[in-house]
């Protein structure tokens, strides 16, 4: 049996049907415009030879708002703000994604700029087959 | 043709998200724009639009490869028509986090004056 990897969707449905709209742009409202609303927090996926990367965008928080937990490699963002002052909005913001399984978790280091974050995490080592030999 | 769509796709912009907010002496802009740091910034006020726009700094490197995208690449283009008058040469404005904070201070015109009656 061959295994094939999944490859997870790289683009937006919503875009695409946008794009389709592309020529009466400027008639139609922007489709994407209605569809993108729901999703508090952006996540992207990202890999190279080495790591995984999850990236977010989370304008105007502060770092210590800001957590971050790897349970089995699922990597949950959280945001938490308490209203310190009357009129202060709180704020309370989860985000999960599902990394691939072949990742080292305890290696995961994040950094958090212009309100995005970026998450890496270093790939395990491949598993090889042990080849045994028949005496 | 080809060559306006492939330009269209290519300055495509999205439009931030952006609050506004009213003191006694100020309105208050705030745009969202995450990616944005303080160098890519550009505020033009210019008769009663005020045009704010956004360079992302930190793009994906060439070497990732996306399994999964839910943000955008292209920068930001936000013009705001003002209906209020606005002290031009005191606009303030401060970045944080991917926050752009604008301080437009009202015009002393459109200030409500107190008028005493002799």
């Amino acid at each position: 049996m061959k295994l094939i990897r999944y490859t997870y969707p790289t683009m937006n449905p919503a875009r695409d049907f946008g794009n389709l709209l592309g020529d009466f742009e400027g008639f139609f409202p922007r489709f994407e415009d209605f569809w993108r609303e729901p999703a508090a927090v952006p996540a992207d996926l990202y890999e190279d030879d080495a790591n995984v990367y999850a990236r977010f965008e989370l304008p105007g928080y502060k770092k210590d708002e800001i957590k971050l937990e790897l349970d089995d490699s699922v990597l949950t963002v959280g945001v938490e703000r308490k209203a310190e002052k009357d009129g202060d909005e709180e704020v309370r913001l989860s985000r999960s994604v599902s990394l691939p399984d072949n990742v080292a978790a305890d290696k995961t280091a994040a950094k958090y700029e212009d309100g995005v974050l970026t998450v890496t995490i270093p790939k395990a080592a491949e598993k090889t087959a042990k080849l045994i030999a028949i005496e | 043709m080809i060559d306006n769509r492939t330009q269209s796709v290519r300055n495509e912009k999205a439009r931030p998200h952006f609050e506004t907010s009213e003191t006694k002496d100020a309105y208050e802009v705030r745009v969202y724009m995450p990616g944005v740091g303080k160098d890519g910034i550009s505020i033009s006020h210019e008769g009663d639009e005020l045009a704010i726009g956004g360079t992302r700094k930190n793009l994906i490197p060439a070497s990732w490869r996306a399994f999964s995208r839910e943000s955008r690449d292209c920068d930001y283009e936000l013009k705001l028509a003002l209906n209020v008058r606005i002290d031009e040469s005191k606009i303030a404005a401060k970045t944080e986090n991917g926050v752009l904070r604008l301080t437009l201070p009202k015009a002393s015109e459109s200030k409500p004056r107190q008028i005493s009656i002799e």
